[in-house]
């Protein structure tokens, strides 16, 4: 099968836990599985594409007006990436119950605060910002289009308010508080991912204060090059006229990301060779990375994506920096691959391999859920123009408001 | 001034020697005398865990007949392939066999309950930890957080599950079904909390071991004979 060439195939080695390995994998040994790989991935795109937007909303970076909108509308459409655990869950119908019963409170019965359980106030309260944020953007747009069509969605999406300099500035300077309390959430809800892993003491291969910092950073480069990706593909779509301008900003956004991300990476396997893991486990460790070929590739990858945007020439151009940032979402998928997915070949007894292969009901899953964010990304471009003129030329203008 | 100062410094110091080598000898004296209480020091915490339900394995007499762990499905309608006890076969360098069970720690800081985001899964009144299938989602959270394996999800009823020191047998006065089933009596069950319990006097008299202390969970299944490459 290509997926076991791709990702190795490990036969089970030494020493492991008989409910790891027993009737099914996922009964106790490589628990979370392909969709926990994709929840993460996802949510470091929702996080870097929203970083993008508001860089221009929040922080005023007018280079990036043009593809704010796009960006907003492309974090909004993946939000609902809840799914992906959801799916995983055994019980999937008591999802609920995260919201409803959260463990973070300790006491006798139940000591200790669990981390996920964090989710269902750091979700909706980003989702809620992200609602009025999207809702803000596009309001004068949408304003003006039920002024020139008198249609009952841009009725309701204008809010009862025409497009006239005093309300957009007012809109301007809500957006602008949103986007700035947007970043720490934005960033609160990727990193918290990264903790739920970090904070899992059994698996010596998680314990890196690193993972969350490194999810972010990762975050950023995946959500750039997914902007970029998506601003080629709206502007060609939509015979826009694609800023090349902004390209290169985004590319050098990718560039930065990538080598902070890749730093930090370094660091993370430079201290992993000093740690000293019980029962012979460095051995193993470094025999189970020796085996997975997904590794090699993805530093072969690495490597290949940080010298095209080292070399401004290439970075520049749009034509190789588009295929490059879909190398890049590829790449950083491959690095939630492993950092989710190792951990847990390693047994918890520090002294054996398991083994995971992706199966066909997970790839028909991931398929469906991407297929959802996909049809609501196309619904949000519908009714929100994308490259609305008071979304996306803010920096115009801001030129007539100083003036008047 | 200043002799003087060194003077007065110089009898603080010694008061205070005097004072710590008192404080030891008295400790000392206390360790002597009350040996039973530091023995027991691993298995105390301020924790309100009423009965406080343990365990000891003697791994020198458990011959691995596995009758344990068939009582153990029977009792508890343990699905095939999973199991919440299980027993471990070490081999020495000389060659002789050493057999392990092993199962839930029943921790008294249990990882398992720390990360468990709808509070599933909980330590009962007497220290037992439990999990309810009413309210589990199977995030598997617990199942990643448990450094001992000794958590699964149960195939037939989609949820968490684990060894409960058979607390439907134990609250009517009976013994769990492995501790029953044992034919040498290799693993002895019972209430810390009794002063006069085989447990208890089994753990002020002998050396035991428990399993991966550096996690901090303290677990409350005590080995005695343990090799240490079974300790995982």
């Amino acid at each position: 099968m290509v997926l076991e060439v791709m990702f190795g195939r490990l036969e089970e080695l030494g020493n492991v836990f008989p409910n790891e390995v027993a009737y099914d994998y996922s009964v106790g040994g490589v628990v979370w599985r392909f969709l926990i790989v994709l929840y993460p991935f996802f949510t470091g795109l929702i996080a870097g594409s929203f970083v993008v937007s508001s860089l221009a909303y929040g922080l005023g970076y007018k280079r990036y007006y043009r593809v704010a909108g796009l960006a907003l509308l492309l974090t909004a459409s993946l939000m609902v990436v809840p799914l992906f655990p959801m799916a995983e869950l055994t019980q999937p119908g008591r999802a609920p119950e995260i919201f409803t019963r959260p463990h973070i409170t300790s006491s006798e019965m139940y000591p200790g605060i669990s981390p996920m359980a964090v989710f269902g106030v750091v979700y909706l309260a980003y989702l809620i910002l992200l609602i009025f944020e999207v809702l803000f953007t596009f309001r004068a747009d949408m304003a003006r289009r039920a002024a020139e069509t008198g249609g009952l969605i841009y009725r309701i999406f204008s809010l009862g308010r025409g497009y006239d300099e005093a309300s957009v500035s007012l809109d301007r300077k809500i957006v602008k508080a949103l986007a700035i309390i947007g970043i720490p959430l934005a960033a609160t809800f990727h990193a918290y991912v990264g903790f739920l892993f970090s904070s899992v003491k059994a698996r010596v291969l998680w314990m890196d204060t690193l993972i969350p910092v490194h999810f972010l950073t990762s975050a950023i480069f995946s959500g750039t090059a997914l902007v970029v990706v998506a601003y080629y593909l709206a502007g060609k779509l939509s015979r826009e006229e694609v800023d090349l301008d902004i390209v290169r900003g985004l590319g050098w956004i990718m560039l930065w990301a990538l080598l902070v991300s890749l730093g930090l990476e370094i660091v993370s396997e430079a201290a992993r060779t000093y740690y000293r893991l019980p029962a012979s486990g460095f051995e193993y460790y470094e025999e189970l990375v020796s085996r997975l070929a997904v590794r090699d590739i993805y530093y072969i990858l690495s490597a290949v994506i940080l010298v095209a945007l080292l070399i401004p020439k290439l970075r520049n151009d749009v034509r190789i920096l588009l295929p490059v940032s879909i190398l890049s979402l590829l790449q950083v998928a491959m690095y939630r691959w492993m950092i989710i997915t190792t951990p847990q070949l390693l047994s918890r007894t520090n002294a054996g391999f398991l083994h995971y292969s992706v199966e066909a009901h997970e790839v028909r899953l991931a398929i469906g859920i991407v297929a959802l964010m996909g049809l609501i990304f196309l619904v949000l471009t519908w009714i929100f123009p994308w490259n609305g003129y008071y979304a996306t030329h803010r920096d115009e203008l801001e030129g007539v408001g100083s003036h008047g | 001034m200043d002799e003087k100062s060194n003077n007065n410094r110089d009898r603080g110091i010694d008061a205070r020697r005097r004072r710590l080598i008192k404080t030891a000898a008295v400790a000392a004296a206390s360790l002597m005398m009350a040996g039973s209480d530091v023995a027991l020091a691993g298995t105390t915490s301020g924790k309100r865990r009423g009965r406080r339900f343990v365990m000891v394995v003697d791994v020198d007499k458990c011959y691995g007949c596995y009758a344990c762990v068939v009582a153990c499905a029977h009792e508890n309608n343990v699905p095939i392939g999973v199991f919440r006890t299980w027993i471990e076969r070490y081999v020495k360098p000389d060659g002789t066999v050493v057999f392990v069970p092993k199962q839930c720690n029943h921790c008294d800081n249990p990882s398992c309950v720390e990360v468990c985001p709808v509070g599933a899964t909980y330590v009962n009144e007497d220290g037992i930890v439990l999990v309810n299938d009413e309210i589990c989602i199977g995030c598997g959270a617990c199942i990643q957080n448990c450094p001992y394996g000794a958590r699964f999800f149960n195939p037939i009823k989609g949820v968490a599950d684990k060894c409960t020191f058979c607390s439907h047998r134990i609250y009517q006065d009976l013994l769990p079904a492995c501790v029953e089933a044992c034919p040498t009596g290799a693993r002895i069950f019972g209430s810390l909390e009794d002063e006069e319990s085989e447990v208890s006097k089994l753990l002020r008299s002998t050396k035991t071991e428990q399993l991966k202390k550096w996690t901090g969970n303290e677990p409350q299944i005590f080995y005695k004979g343990l090799p240490g490459e079974a300790n995982t």
